[in-house]
């Protein structure tokens, strides 16, 4: 469970309508933002291609502004949003979603410079999660590799080891870059709430993302953490665990 | 990476202004769901009107979208930056008037049509430019536009002008349309009532955004009855020389109207 101890006010259970606490509401305004931000360039895209009547690509275009549109439909449906504090009932495949995720990170990752992958075993067990919720924490650290490490490679990896702790068979999957790495000092900080390094190049940064990744994570009985080595790249792991091979129920493919 | 973000100096502290922007944004959810929703409704009529070739239409409906988008994202990134910095953070820019009543008219058009009310705008030719954040002023407008074309079925119609006095811009949305008694009793009640009342009321969305868009500029919402049963609404802000203070500024202070 989250210790709430150190936890700002605002996350605090404290309200008869959210049971548990706040975080959801925040994770919501947080997240939201990217696929509104997507959907406003590829209108921009589009308004520019009409005025000017060029209408070879739109369709093209439309589509992408139409993937955005069922990322922001996606998170609305999945409201309230609220981290389970019981396992997940329905298993989730990772590979498709590993690949859903990277492809939709392709374009922005071509834009910094950055060419992104994944690297996944050939039998990949299913995961006790939501796959909405994995989805969002995959997007949150790709989304961060990509903005903090330009010109890099980041690679989605998943390990073929199985781990086990307390009798839970567990899955780790990471996001690595090779950009300039995290300053030792900073590899727990960098999981609270609102903590940032001041950096002008960078005004998008609420402090949100690793924190609300980390929520999410040990609500499902996972564990995240980050190795890096300044100037030679960041590693942020993260376990999940493995689905029961007693039960069978159907797979969740894709939220 | 800058190499800036790999020391520890310079972090920024975690900041007690969160409660209220979660009320907010519990507010934003419950009342204002509707715009995540019509964004993404609106995709598949622009998918279609391209299917048709429709470029006209096609070109008008993609700005519109584009600018309920980025006015949705203004929102979220003013509530995201309260939380961050316990300040209010406004981007602003020299606008003229006339734009920013162009803007709220495309923004409104589907809704006015839709209630057979004609949007009109009187603005004095002479009018100077104005300063504030673009995207929160255009979204104080429509939440003032829609409260208005909510308010009663009868078709008719709004005039909105813009008088520029010494100290003082007013944008004054003229609605002579009789409002029913309980809905007007309901509109001067949530203006009587201070923010934080509101927020804990978690009620009457439009009226807490559009007022505190206001008050983040310096300015002021009023609700002003008619002679003919409707209402004026006056969003007031200060001429550009008074704006530069209240750019950044402390956000708890905005919620302790009175």
């Amino acid at each position: 469970m989250v210790n709430s101890a150190n936890l700002p006010n605002a996350f605090q259970p404290h309200s008869a309508d959210s049971p548990a606490d706040n975080r959801w509401l925040i994770l919501f305004a947080h997240d939201v933002r990217k696929p509104i931000a997507r959907l406003i360039s590829t209108l921009h895209l589009l308004n520019d291609m009409l005025t000017a009547q060029d209408y070879d690509g739109v369709e093209m275009v439309m589509n992408i502004a139409l993937d955005s549109g069922e990322d922001l439909q996606r998170m609305l449906s999945d409201l309230p949003f609220q981290p389970r504090t019981e396992l997940s009932t329905t298993p989730t495949q990772l590979v498709p979603l590993v690949e859903r995720v990277v492809y939709s990170f392709q374009e922005s990752a071509h834009a910094a410079g950055v060419s992104l992958g994944s690297t996944m075993p050939a039998d990949v067990p299913l995961l006790q999660i939501p796959s909405s919720q994995l989805m969002r924490v995959l997007n949150n650290l790709i989304d961060n590799a990509i903005r903090y490490a330009p010109n890099s490679a980041v690679q989605v990896v998943v390990s073929p080891l199985i781990l086990e702790a307390n009798g839970v068979r567990l899955l780790q999957v990471g996001v690595l870059d090779n950009g300039a790495g995290i300053h030792p000092l900073l590899h727990r900080s960098i999981f609270d709430y609102f903590f940032r390094v001041v950096d002008q190049k960078e005004p998008d940064g609420y402090g949100l993302g690793l924190p609300f990744c980390k929520w999410i994570v040990e609500q499902n009985g996972g564990q995240i953490w980050v190795e890096s080595t300044l100037g030679e790249g960041s590693a942020f792991w993260f376990t999940v665990p493995i689905y029961p091979l007693s039960s069978g129920t159907a797979p969740e493919s894709e939220p | 990476m800058s190499t800036s973000r790999l020391s520890p100096d310079a972090l920024t502290p975690q900041q007690p202004i969160s409660q209220l922007v979660v009320d907010v944004l519990h507010l934003l959810m419950g009342e204002m769901r509707g715009p995540f929703t019509s964004i993404n409704q609106s995709l598949p009529k622009l998918r279609d009107l391209l299917d048709a070739e429709a470029y006209a239409d096609a070109t008008q409906e993609t700005q519109r979208l584009l600018g309920e988008s980025e006015r949705l994202l203004s929102v979220l990134d003013l509530l995201l930056n309260m939380m961050r910095e316990n300040k209010v953070k406004l981007l602003p820019s020299l606008y003229t008037p006339h734009k920013i009543c162009q803007l709220v008219l495309a923004a409104v058009a589907p809704a006015s049509e839709a209630a057979k009310v004609t949007l009109q705008v009187d603005i004095a030719p002479e009018a100077p430019k104005l300063t504030a954040d673009e995207r929160l002023l255009i979204q104080s407008l429509v939440c003032c536009c829609e409260l208005a074309l909510e308010a009663t079925s009868l078709p008719g119609t709004i005039t909105l002008e813009v008088v520029a006095e010494p100290t003082l811009y007013h944008f004054r949305l003229h609605d002579p349309r009789p409002y029913p008694p309980e809905t007007l009793a309901t509109l001067q009640r949530d203006f009587a009532t201070p923010l934080r009342v509101l927020l804990q009321q978690r009620s009457a969305m439009r009226v807490f955004l559009s007022r505190f868009i206001l008050r983040a500029h310096g300015g002021l919402l009023q609700l002003l009855p008619s002679g003919t049963g409707g209402v004026t609404f006056d969003l007031s802000i200060p001429r550009p020389e008074r704006m530069v203070p209240v750019i950044l500024q402390d956000a708890s202070p905005l919620f302790e109207e009175t």
